[in-house]
């Protein structure tokens, strides 16, 4: 049974028992339609309906995704309620979500207990609501309103629903018990049905200037700005028009690729901590998390643990490093509170009872975890190690938040190698949502329990890496951003390829996204690998110069762009360092389109991605897709580099990079993977369904 | 408890409103023909009649004045056999069966005559109609008219056009293979009247001398593209000429008595109403009425809707009766079995008494235990019957 049928005196108790989230499934809805249906032929006088367990319905069933629809429809459903005879009352509790909203904008009466959120979150997996969310909310809510929850999809809190006129009351309470009160109090009063959809339209607004500024957020997204077509439809058309409308777009949108990426996203982010190796096995305990260095990163790392109520122990070298440590989590936690991500007494408890500094490794004994997080050098990390090695208590989790060194290197320089494992965070580490956990050749299973329990707790999305340089993000970034720099060689401008990429969809362009991160970055890097560097591999010399210069960027002030406060424009120096070089090189420049741009990096993204799956550094290709669309602004959208392969077409891809290898054969080596996927006329999607039972 | 159980069952063919056979036949004449023929198969006496208890949409003019009564005296009922009209729009033939019913289980009565009537053909032409202003203000969507409510149907639950006109095909075809088969003489009454016709060129108007002993309504060659090939009735509407119940005359009837006493008398019964419910719900989507209907009746019963053997659900429209049998999940093939109203027509009154009729003698053809006869109405009901099938 999933939808309970009680009788309560005049009242019939519609009770949604379908864990855990009461989705809204095929036997859910039927449940709701016979209910309703029963709930009229006993002769009871209203109907109430609520979720048991945790929440009310919190959205459709994702298990019925891609599948065929099955009757009853949910549209339908909601169309039966609303045009109940008897009134129907919302008891809502937990989250009221998509489709669970749109059951409850159907009902007559809603309530709402104070922790209760709703929203229309359908934008985010690339469509709009479908069973009349676009018709009904702006007649409660209005349309500045609808289209802030609709395009935006962040749910609100019952407090803010109250205020929209979304809910009409708010209380503390047993969802059951309060309902079938404001029940009775409404067959009391003879309260009517009360047909939100009988309601005429709001006021309407420039639905024009609210398209144009949706479309500028959404990046180049299609669900957000063809939601404000679905509500502007309800201002210009009879109620069950819209409904059609939003029906028509809904359909739209459902055959996009854009829609195709997001549901993958969706999935892959529910798959990505699902390894088969961590099946039974318990994760070591982690209520006492240490942290050396208190930098960005260690500072960041600590307010992650903190925000998490784990207790910290911060080591810094002396006093006045301490001191700093100190401010920067200080400052990162007032600003969670500053966008209430915590409250006041929680910011308060952390500062004083939940966070310790010091300045010796003793204070780390009681770690249960401890992470490193101290200057990228392997004989300064090796040092760390031998130290922590002597004071960590035995089964302590050793980790190193590293970026490209190799954890089996410093793991074979201490005596407890199984203990060993990296937690490559991103910074800043207490906003940034990827934690690549880095997996040894002698990492213990339940180390590495632990640190997915680990990034779990802090709620991040965790991916598991095996060893290499860079792991899983640096090193396909290594790639495509190598890429870059040889079309700036042969004659696009950073600029240029800034744009075209922008214009794909991430946030910003590689060269924007190298000032901010801070050009002595790459610099020390690329002074890192000169040694060992295969000669046939092109390497710029303008990037050095500029650092040479002083000039690494957004905190220097000046990079790629001249940075004033968040506004960026091109530093005429650059252009003039490229040229001097392209001729010093003896290289003519050409012209690039923007397709030729987007095509070479993707290219240039995919083949590595591909090497890192098939080299095992990544178990799935959607542990790719997932860190690119975490921690390095890979549009959602697009599902993630190996789905958006997927999408464009395998074969294609690979002759691009056939093509392109005629003049640089040493870059464009095709992955054995790719390859082998498009002799087999099968697509990377197809390794991670094989692997997802 | 007593029973009401069922003696005869039948009805005159039904006949295209207007152009059609019963064009100007007054209702107590079809009415009257039915109740004569009905009483005689019965094997009971006419002065035995307790009440006949008619139903009919617009008891008015040709069909008004307490046609019952009319119809009883023309049938060559005695004084002493009373008679009532009943009127609940499209299941007022039903409500007579029910009505009766509970007069012989309730009240001891004899036996009873129940059917329902409607001469579309005479009466609706000449309708007043008067909405109470104060009504009409606060609830307009009672005085809406049913191709509207059927329109609202189609957009409110999403019924396709498609799915519309493939019912109303496969109620033509049924229609016409249970022709083909002669599985309505059983129940039809041949009846000769006198019908006007008007010369197409002319104008002229004559009279003829014909007999009703079939359906004349339904189009056995009807095809799914020419029923999608039909424009809607209204502006911007879905429902169609072709996947809607046509205008049509005729009346039906039963006799009814009390099961112990057929019993002792050894009487040939074809089954009995078990129970009977209505339902309200909004005006505006008036279709529905049976998916509030149907479950209220049978949770009385302690029963499902997978323990019905044969149902009777009328054909108003393809949008409702698709959506009323989806909702209530009744298997289509226990559901009209030979085709509906969309396919011979609906004269308001009468199609319960025809169901009912019809119920009875195709669940004797194929052993059918429990059958169910639901309804829609104007004014958003819905009306449903149970009947045990002997």
């Amino acid at each position: 049974m999933t939808l309970y049928y009680e009788k309560h005196g005049d009242v019939a108790v519609l009770a949604a028992d379908n864990p855990p989230v009461n989705a809204l499934g095929q036997a859910v809805r039927g449940g709701l339609q016979d209910g309703l249906l029963r709930a009229i032929g006993e002769g009871a006088l209203a109907v109430l309906i609520l979720g048991r367990g945790r929440t009310w319905f919190a959205g459709a069933d994702i298990r019925e995704f891609g599948k065929p629809r099955v009757a009853p429809f949910l549209p339908d459903v909601c169309n039966r309620i609303e045009a109940s005879p008897i009134p129907v009352i919302a008891a809502i509790h937990g989250t009221a979500l998509g489709g669970g909203l749109e059951v409850a904008l159907s009902c007559h009466y809603r309530l709402a207990v104070p922790g209760a959120k709703l929203g229309l979150p359908e934008v985010s997996l690339g469509i709009i609501p479908g069973a009349g969310g676009t018709q009904r909310l702006p007649r409660l809510t209005g349309y500045e309103e609808a289209i802030a929850m609709i395009s935006g999809g962040r749910p609100i809190p019952a407090s803010k629903a109250l205020a929209l006129g979304l809910v009409d009351r708010i209380e503390e309470g047993d969802p059951m018990e309060l309902g079938l009160q404001y029940a009775r109090e409404l067959l009391a009063r003879n309260a009517p049905t009360r047909p939100v959809s009988a309601l005429p339209p709001p006021a309407p607004v420039d639905f024009e200037a609210a398209k144009a500024q949706v479309t500028r957020k959404a990046r180049g997204q299609l669900s957000p700005v063809a939601a404000v077509d679905a509500i502007a439809a309800s201002a210009r058309m009879p109620f069950f028009d819209g409904l059609a409308e939003e029906r028509r777009i809904f359909r739209e949108l459902m055959e996009t690729d854009q829609r195709e990426g997001l549901i993958h996203a969706f999935f892959a982010e529910r798959q990505v901590a699902k390894l088969p190796e961590l099946n039974d096995v318990s994760p070591r305990p982690l209520d006492m998390i240490g942290v050396i260095g208190g930098g960005t990163m260690g500072a960041g790392i600590a307010t992650a643990a903190l925000l998490a109520r784990l207790r910290v122990t911060l080591v810094e070298i002396d006093t006045d490093a301490l001191d700093s440590a100190r401010k920067r989590i200080a400052g990162n936690l007032s600003g969670a509170l500053r966008r209430g991500k915590i409250s006041q007494s929680h910011h308060d408890e952390v500062l004083s009872d939940a966070l310790s500094l010091a300045t010796g490794y003793d204070a780390l004994t009681d770690a249960d975890v401890i992470i490193e997080a101290v200057f990228e050098d392997m004989a300064i990390k090796k040092q760390v190690f031998a130290k922590l090695e002597a004071i960590a208590k035995p089964g302590a989790v050793l980790a190193s938040n590293t970026s490209y060194l190799d954890i089996d290197e410093i793991a074979a320089s201490t005596s407890r190698a199984p203990d060993v494992i990296g937690l490559h965070f991103f910074s800043p580490a207490h906003v940034m949502r990827l934690l690549e956990v880095v997996v040894g050749h002698q990492s213990a299973a339940d180390v590495t329990a632990t640190g997915f329990a680990l990034g779990k707790r802090l709620g991040k999305v965790s991916v598991r890496s095996g060893v290499c340089d860079g792991f899983i993000g640096n090193r396909i970034l290594f790639a495509y951003r190598t890429c870059a720099d040889h079309m700036v060689l042969d004659g696009a401008s950073p600029y240029q390829i800034d744009r075209a990429l922008e214009a794909f969809g991430f946030p910003m362009g590689p060269f924007a996204v190298a000032d901010l991160a801070g050009l002595d970055i790459g610099w020390a890097n690329r002074k890192r690998l000169a040694p060992d560097r295969d000669p046939r591999e092109r390497v710029p010399r303008y990037a050095d110069q500029l650092c040479e210069g002083g000039h690494f960027g957004q905190k220097t002030g000046r990079g790629y762009y001249i940075h004033d406060g968040r506004t960026r424009q091109e530093n005429p120096d650059v252009l003039p360092l490229i040229e001097a070089e392209r001729a010093d090189l003896g290289l003519s420049p050409r012209a690039f389109t923007d397709d030729e741009i987007t095509r070479r990096y993707m290219a240039a993204m995919v083949n590595e991605a591909a090497r890192v799956v098939e080299e095992g550094i990544a178990r799935r290709p959607l542990d790719v897709d997932m860190v690119l669309l975490m921690g390095y602004g890979f549009p959602r959208y697009h599902g993630g580099p190996l789905k958006w392969a997927d999408m464009q077409g395998l074969p294609g891809l690979l002759e691009d990079i056939h093509r392109f290898a005629e003049a640089d054969d040493f870059f464009w080596q095709p992955s054995d993977l790719l390859m082998k996927l498009v002799a087999q006329g099968r697509v990377f999607d197809d390794l991670n369904k094989e692997q997802t039972p | 408890m007593k029973q009401a159980v069922i003696l005869s069952a039948g009805r005159t063919g039904l006949a295209k409103s207007f152009r059609g056979s019963f064009n100007r036949t007054h209702g107590a004449t079809m009415t009257a023909h039915v109740i004569r023929e009905l009483v005689a198969r019965a094997g009971i006496s006419g002065d035995e009649i307790e009440d006949v208890v008619i139903g009919c949409g617009y008891p008015e003019a040709e069909t008004g004045g307490n046609i019952a009564r009319q119809s009883g005296f023309l049938a060559g009922l005695p004084k002493t056999s009373a008679g009532q009209t009943v009127s609940r729009f499209c299941a007022s033939g039903l409500q007579a069966i029910a009505t009766a019913s509970h007069a012989i289980t309730a009240e001891g009565s004899g036996p009873q005559v129940a059917g329902g009537v409607e001469s579309i053909s005479l009466i609706q032409p000449n309708i007043r109609r008067v909405p109470e202003p104060a009504l009409m203000a606060q609830m307009p969507e009672l005085y809406m008219t049913m191709i509207e409510t059927a329109d609202l149907v189609v957009e409110r639950y999403g019924i396709s056009r498609e799915a519309q006109d493939e019912f109303a095909l496969t109620s033509q075809q049924r229609i016409a293979a249970a022709q083909e088969a002669g599985l309505f003489t059983d129940e039809i009454l041949p009846m000769e009247t006198v019908m006007s016709l008007k010369d197409k060129e002319t104008g002229e108007i004559s009279e003829k001398t014909v007999t009703v002993d079939r359906d004349e309504c339904n189009r056995p060659n009807t095809t799914l593209a020419g029923l999608q090939a039909l424009a809607p009735v209204r502006d911007g509407g879905h429902v169609t000429a072709g996947n809607a119940s046509q205008l049509s005359d005729g009346a039906a009837a039963v006799v009814m008595m009390e099961a112990g006493e057929a019993e002792r008398r050894g009487l040939e019964t074809l089954g009995a109403l078990r129970g009977f419910a209505v339902a309200g719900c909004g005006p505006e989507e008036m279709g529905v009425g049976p998916v509030f209907a149907v479950p209220r009746l049978l949770e009385r019963h302690g029963l499902t809707v997978d323990d019905i053997d044969l149902w009777e659900l009328n054909e108003a429209f393809a949008s409702q009766a698709l959506y009323c049998r989806d909702t209530l999940a009744i298997d289509p093939d226990k559901l009209n079995v030979n085709g509906g109203s969309i396919a011979i027509g609906h004269p308001f009154g009468m199609t319960g008494a025809r169901l009912t009729g019809h119920l009875l003698h195709e669940g004797r053809r194929r052993g059918a235990r429990l059958g169910v006869v639901t309804m829609c109405i104007a004014g958003g009901m819905g009306a449903a019957g149970l009947f045990d099938i002997y």
